[in-house]
């Protein structure tokens, strides 16, 4: 049966455009990919490619035709050993209707007023993660950060740690302290200062499975790595329908302190969890 | 990690191939239906777009396709693919579904992403397609790093990392091809040269235009590719996964290419005449290219149109199901944030 053209909508927002010039003539064989026609909207010009193979059957809507609507058909494409005869096969398609008017004119039911909040009261609760009775030793924030790390790398031989100066240096902060010794260089890994990229290579290695710990010297740093941090890290998830996730720990010293630049990052993007010490 | 072994030409861009090896007749009908497939699926998407039943973005790949389907010929089960948002190619090539692809295309449920990544944003873990990513260059590191988890596993998989010439003057791809050579990772950096970012020529963005070169500083080595004929492209495919499952670090191809359509579906490509255009169509078409040598060889013009009948098929199957599928339910918005 001989195909339909339709008028073409070239931005999700395009409602109708002019049948500019018409490029080819009935008759006239066509093979998928030849430009047909040319139609304008008040942005652009766009060229109308035929996706069919064929010869043009009838115009239908003549060239200079003004708003035209998006999907009314505007030809016919006879396929191989179709004559004009077939053009009667063609049903009689039903011109789309005007779009319908955009936005909703039912009045917005008024909203009852907000509550005031009553004003929340802080009181230092006990960790209902911390067991009852539970030994409690004495370190450093930095002492207890290696010491988890160290305890992860043990149990998974999937977890690394890259960043810089994680390795030799023993840490620029000295969070990584004694990590080289005990796990070696190919899980302690150096990295050249390149927070993008070595972000980039951690949700990588991640989303194939691995567990890296990226050190950003300062979280400051990190922000050069913010896109893979959210875009490929956080949001991969949810885009991929829940197939692709990654099991990655970004870290680094964040806050004030004395004499350095203002701390960046103070939301939580969606799909990461912050965790402070 | 065996040693390296150096046999792939260091002059980067000196290897520029004269006639490449003939495909067998079996090669030669694969590719043509893999590339027919990409080409008709494409144009149904674009239709599909220009019908309202896509929304958002939608790059298409119409013209490259010798890339993706010569590429993946020379592959072997468990290498990694990662590219950009101009991926529907990628993802049929890889031996992902029409229909899915189509599916995420429309927003449906039956979607790759079911319904929440769109047309730049799809995976398949199972047919090792890694994306699918909207940013330009963040792909670049993120194969490398597919390409470090090989490495690390100590498997003689292969990353093939697809990436722009625009996006070739990104960052963070300098940063990867330094680490990656560094480390000695398994990955190839195939660049299609298709010779616009959007509406900027290569010759308006790039000091150094010939993209082989881009790893000297790195010493990685690099060629130049005739990216519409299929032949050349599995040929340089050949010798890029023997050099990286031989230890020897990363290799760059640059594809030579062409995309027919604009950038975008609403890209009204001013910047090019159509003459260019229908040049580069009518002169190198990939599919023309082995359609015409399998016309010379005897295959008759009624078996390809067959081929052509069953792939048509193929992508107006999918193209019904992505339309009648149901839209993901709204309280998906809330889930696959956190596992
Ligand atoms: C970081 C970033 N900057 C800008 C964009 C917008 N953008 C999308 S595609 C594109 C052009 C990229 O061209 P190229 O790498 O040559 O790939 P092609 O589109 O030709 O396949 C631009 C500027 C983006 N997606 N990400
Ligand atoms: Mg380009």
């Amino acid at each position: 049966m001989p195909i339909q053209v339709l008028m073409p909508a070239l931005s999700p927002t395009m409602e109708k455009g002019n049948l500019a010039k018409w490029l080819k003539k009935e008759g006239e064989t066509i093979k998928s990919g030849d430009v047909i026609a040319e139609i304008e909207t008040d942005k652009a010009t766009m060229e109308v490619e035929a996706t069919d193979e064929g010869t043009l059957g009838k115009i239908l809507i003549p060239e200079g035709t003004a708003d035209v609507l998006v999907n009314t058909p505007i030809a016919t494409i006879l396929a191989d050993g179709e004559s004009a005869a077939d053009l009667a096969k063609v049903p009689a398609a039903p011109a789309p209707k005007a779009a319908e008017a955009k936005g909703d004119a039912k009045a917005e039911a008024p909203q009852p007023a907000a509550k005031v909040p009553a004003a929340p009261v802080s009181e230092a609760l006990p960790d209902p993660e911390i067991p009852a009775g539970t030994e409690m030793v004495t370190q450093t924030i930095r002492e207890a950060l290696r010491d988890a790390m160290a305890e992860e790398m043990r149990r998974d031989g999937d977890v690394f740690i890259m960043g810089e100066e994680v390795a030799e240096y023993q840490g620029a902060y000295k969070v990584t302290q004694g990590l080289l010794q005990e796990f070696g260089a190919r899980r302690v890994i150096d990295t050249p200062i390149t927070e993008h990229g070595f972000a980039g290579v951690g949700v990588g290695a991640a989303m194939a499975g691995l567990k890296p710990i990226v050190e950003f010297m300062t979280w400051n740093f990190a922000m050069q790595a913010i896109d893979q941090i959210i875009n490929s890290a956080a949001k991969t998830l949810y885009m991929s329908g829940g197939q692709m996730g990654c099991s990655i720990v970004f870290r680094g010293p964040n806050g004030a302190a004395r004499a350095s630049p203002p701390s960046t990052a103070r939301t939580t993007p969606p799909g990461t969890r912050r965790c402070r010490a | 990690m065996a040693t390296p072994k150096k046999t792939v030409a260091k002059e980067s861009g000196q290897e520029k191939a004269g006639s490449p090896p003939e495909f067998s007749r079996e090669q030669e009908l694969k590719a043509l239906r893999d590339m027919l497939l990409i080409r008709r699926f494409e144009e149904k998407a674009g239709q599909l777009y220009g019908m309202g039943a896509i929304g958002g973005f939608c790059h298409l790949y119409i013209g490259q396709e010798a890339v993706v389907v010569g590429m993946q010929m020379a592959l072997k089960q468990g290498d990694e693919v990662i590219t950009g948002y101009r991926d529907h190619g990628h993802m049929l090539a890889c031996g992902m579904e029409s229909r899915g692809v189509m599916a995420e295309l429309t927003g449906r449920r039956g979607g790759y992403s079911r319904g929440k990544g769109g047309s730049m944003h799809m995976f398949s873990k199972e047919k090792h397609f890694y994306g699918g990513h909207g940013i330009v260059g963040a792909q670049v590191s993120l194969g490398t790093g597919l390409a470090f988890a090989n490495r690390y596993r100590g498997n003689d998989n292969v990353s093939v990392t697809y990436f722009g010439d625009g996006a070739a003057n990104q960052g963070q791809v300098y940063e990867s091809f330094n680490m990656a050579e560094l480390w000695k990772l398994p990955v190839i950096y195939v660049i299609e040269n298709n010779r616009y970012a959007m509406g900027t020529s290569v010759s308006r963005a790039s000091a150094q235009q010939d993209f082989s070169k881009r790893g000297v500083s790195f010493n990685i080595p690099g060629k130049q590719v005739d990216g519409m004929d299929v032949r050349a492209v599995k040929a340089a495919a050949d010798e890029a996964t023997a050099w990286c499952r031989g230890g020897n670090g990363p290799i760059i191809l640059e594809m030579q290419t062409y995309r027919y359509r604009g950038h975008s579906m609403s890209d009204p490509a001013k910047y090019r005449t159509r003459e260019e255009v229908e040049k580069v169509r009518h002169d190198q078409d990939p599919i023309e290219q082995v359609r015409n040598r399998l016309l010379a060889d005897g295959v008759s013009e009624q078996d390809l149109k067959a081929i052509d009948a069953e792939v048509r098929e193929i992508v107006n199957e999918a193209a019904d199901f992505a339309q009648h599928d149901p839209e993901p339910d709204a309280a998906e918005l809330y889930t696959d944030i956190y596992r």
